[in-house]
């Protein structure tokens, strides 16, 4: 059987970076002894695990052409933050987790206001709440480390196990098949599509696209803050720049993941399957012994490969 | 025309009364500094004369304050410190976040020097990055005191704690504890961050220590630290390619809570099991006190650190003499200490 060099083209178009992830773990499984390893595997997935709920926020917005979150780091610290304040401050450890959650949704509401009604441009918007939020958490801080032993009551959120998966593996999984179905089988998720895709003909046919893509961002500053929530207890204590190292990985997955920036087109579940390749080109430079200064070199030639590979699909389009 | 010319007179005698004189300021002598030895903290012991004759010279200017952050215990208390002690002498102080970026750190002494400053106080992120700008304002009359690595201080006056000397003494006390709790065998991490020179020395030095000191231990390798969640991260891939990581040291505290969640996520025994920070963070001092797998941290001293570098201010601008470089001592703050407290 001849296989076209047309359609290995297409394979690869549409495939793209899940090649090279794959070419990655098969290395990875042959030269070391403990990628493999369920402990190994569950260790990676926890540590995407964060990153992979907030990606599907950032996914939302891009999909519908509502630009680009980039608060959500800064969302995450602010509500890890809050979350942390109140505990150590003596209310129930439901309040604080209440607190951390409304407070990314009223900030994504926030955000949302500002794109769709005062109509500035999304990315401009959210990078002056990023400091602003940045400017809040530091305020609260004041430059301090806010744990007490009342948060170990949040610990089962981040190191907890259900059999042998580890909580935060299995609230990733949910919430990822939730944002399948909405996206897939709703018409919440077609009409998603359909605003990203062509925002005028979607107007034209009755969709509200404000209140679209306001929803978008008041979803995304809600998981922000649960993820604010998840990361104070993975730390069991936050801190003013927890949100910080958030921010790159947050929106490498969503690109890696294939979500056009022009909106209308990404598989969420691609998004999963960045996020989680992301962690693992760590995990496995560690497993490598790859000496530390060498790491940041080694992973950004693996996602340069990939992302290229990954631009064939478009050049296909 | 005369329209013209009417409106072009009023508009030049507008934009003359409107603009404020800049009153010239007087340049300031060059820094009066001693080289050519190691000044101690006793050195800048201030007197109410030369609190008088500093207020004196520096009128209605100010002092910047730069640190390298103000988002880590360590940093947090050491600006404070020194903008807390210049505002007790009674200076109009400005503190400029950089939040470890060290461009960020080239404007704001732009700006510092432009705002008119006559000393500024300035954690060096990274001094080649820095050397050109702290030159300029040096040019400009500015005093200098430099906190956190003090060889390029141009100018004034260069107070610090060796990084070198921070990661030797975390080196040290690890490897005693290695040779007598452990028989001289252990698998060894550090946890670096090589972003940043400073925290490289830190890493380099433990490194040598206990290669020196605890030959028969095994350093498996160095991470990424510096933060929880790095330390965290690190020590959760590390623990997965060498299961018999038992210790732990790291040039600062936030990476080796991090790596302390990855050891007892991992239910290593905390009697068998060291980890060593740098910083003494208040969260890393109830940690030792509990008696756990946390057994040291290095006194850094960032609340002292900067009470002398308000000092420094002081000296210099009261033209007083003073040494360039003066060292601040480090030591291990232990179990034994605190419990004995």
């Amino acid at each position: 059987m001849k296989i076209s060099r047309a359609k290995v083209y297409e394979f690869l178009a549409e495939n793209g970076f899940i090649i090279i992830f794959i070419v990655w773990c098969v290395f990875l499984t042959t030269v070391t002894d403990s990628f493999l390893k369920v402990s190994n595997l569950m260790t990676v997935l926890r540590q995407a695990s964060i990153v992979g709920i907030i990606a599907i926020g950032e996914t939302l917005i891009v999909l519908m052409g509502a630009g680009m979150d980039i608060s959500l780091a800064a969302i995450l610290g602010l509500s890890g933050v809050l979350v942390a304040t109140t505990i150590a401050g003596g209310f129930p450890v439901f309040t604080g987790l209440l607190a951390g959650i409304f407070t990314g949704g009223i900030i994504g509401f926030g955000n949302g206001i500002l794109v769709t009604r005062v109509r500035i441009n999304g990315i401009v918007v959210t990078l002056g709440m990023m400091y602003a939020l940045e400017g809040v958490a530091f305020v609260l801080t004041r430059g301090q480390t806010i744990s007490s032993p009342a948060m170990q009551t949040l610990a089962p959120l981040s190191r907890g196990y259900l059999g042998p998966v580890p909580v935060p593996v299995l609230i990733l999984f949910l919430f990822y098949g939730l944002a399948f179905y909405l996206l897939n089988y709703t018409v919440f998720g077609a009409r998603a599509y359909a605003i990203g895709n062509n925002e005028r003909a979607s107007w034209l046919s009755g969709i509200n696209i404000d209140r679209y893509r306001l929803l978008a961002y008041v979803f995304a500053g809600l998981l922000a803050g649960f993820g604010g929530v998840m990361q104070t207890a993975r730390m069991g204590s936050a801190t003013g720049a927890m949100g910080s190292e958030f921010l790159f990985p947050i929106l490498t997955a969503v690109i890696l993941g294939g979500v056009s920036l022009s909106g209308g087109k990404g598989k969420i579940l691609n998004v999963l399957i960045a996020a989680v390749f992301l962690t693992t080109i760590n995990n496995g430079l560690i497993l490598l012994n790859v000496p530390i200064y060498s790491q940041k070199i080694i992973s950004g030639a693996i996602l340069i490969l990939a992302l290229s590979l990954d631009r064939l699909r478009n050049v296909r389009s | 025309m005369k329209k013209i010319v009417l409106a072009t007179i009023i508009l030049a005698v507008f934009v003359t009364a409107c603009t404020k004189q800049e009153e010239p300021s007087k340049p300031l002598a060059p820094a009066n500094v001693i080289t050519g030895r190691l000044g101690t903290p006793e050195d800048l012991k201030v007197t109410p004369q030369e609190i008088a004759d500093a207020k004196e010279k520096i009128g209605k200017s100010m002092v910047g304050v730069l640190p390298c952050t103000m988002t880590t215990e360590y940093h947090f208390a050491l600006g404070n410190s020194t903008r807390k002690a210049l505002s007790d002498f009674g200076f109009q102080v400005q503190l400029v976040d950089p939040e470890t970026k060290p461009e960020r750190q080239i404007s704001a002494l732009e700006n510092f020097s432009a705002a008119g400053a006559k000393a500024i106080v300035v954690c060096v992120l990274d001094p080649k990055v820095l050397r050109s700008a702290m030159e300029e304002a040096a040019n400009r009359g500015i005093y200098m005191v430099q906190v956190a690595g003090r060889e390029s201080v141009v100018n004034g006056v260069g107070i610090s704690i060796d990084d070198a000397d921070l990661g030797r003494a975390a080196g040290e006390y690890a490897a005693g504890l290695i040779n007598t709790e452990m028989d001289g065998k252990a698998e060894v991490a550090i946890l670096d961050y090589p972003d940043l020179p400073n925290c490289v020395i830190r890493a380099d030095s433990i490194e040598q220590a206990l290669k020196e000191l605890a030959p028969r231990a095994k350093i498996v390798g160095r991470y990424l630290g510096a933060w929880q969640e790095n330390g965290l991260k690190s020590m959760e891939n590390a623990l997965q390619a060498h299961p018999g990581i038992n210790v732990v040291v790291s040039i600062n505290d936030a990476g080796a809570y991090g790596a302390m969640q990855a050891l007892e996520n991992a239910k290593k025994d905390p009697a068998r099991t060291i980890i060593v920070g740098i910083d003494a963070e208040k969260k890393a001092l109830e940690l030792i006190k509990q008696g756990g797998m946390y057994r040291g941290t290095v006194y850094t001293q960032p609340t002292e650190t900067g009470w002398l570098a308000a000092e420094a201010v002081v000296k210099l601008l009261a033209g007083s003499p003073v040494p360039k470089e003066i060292k601040v001592p480090v030591r291990v703050i232990t179990r034994e200490e605190l419990k004995g407290k």
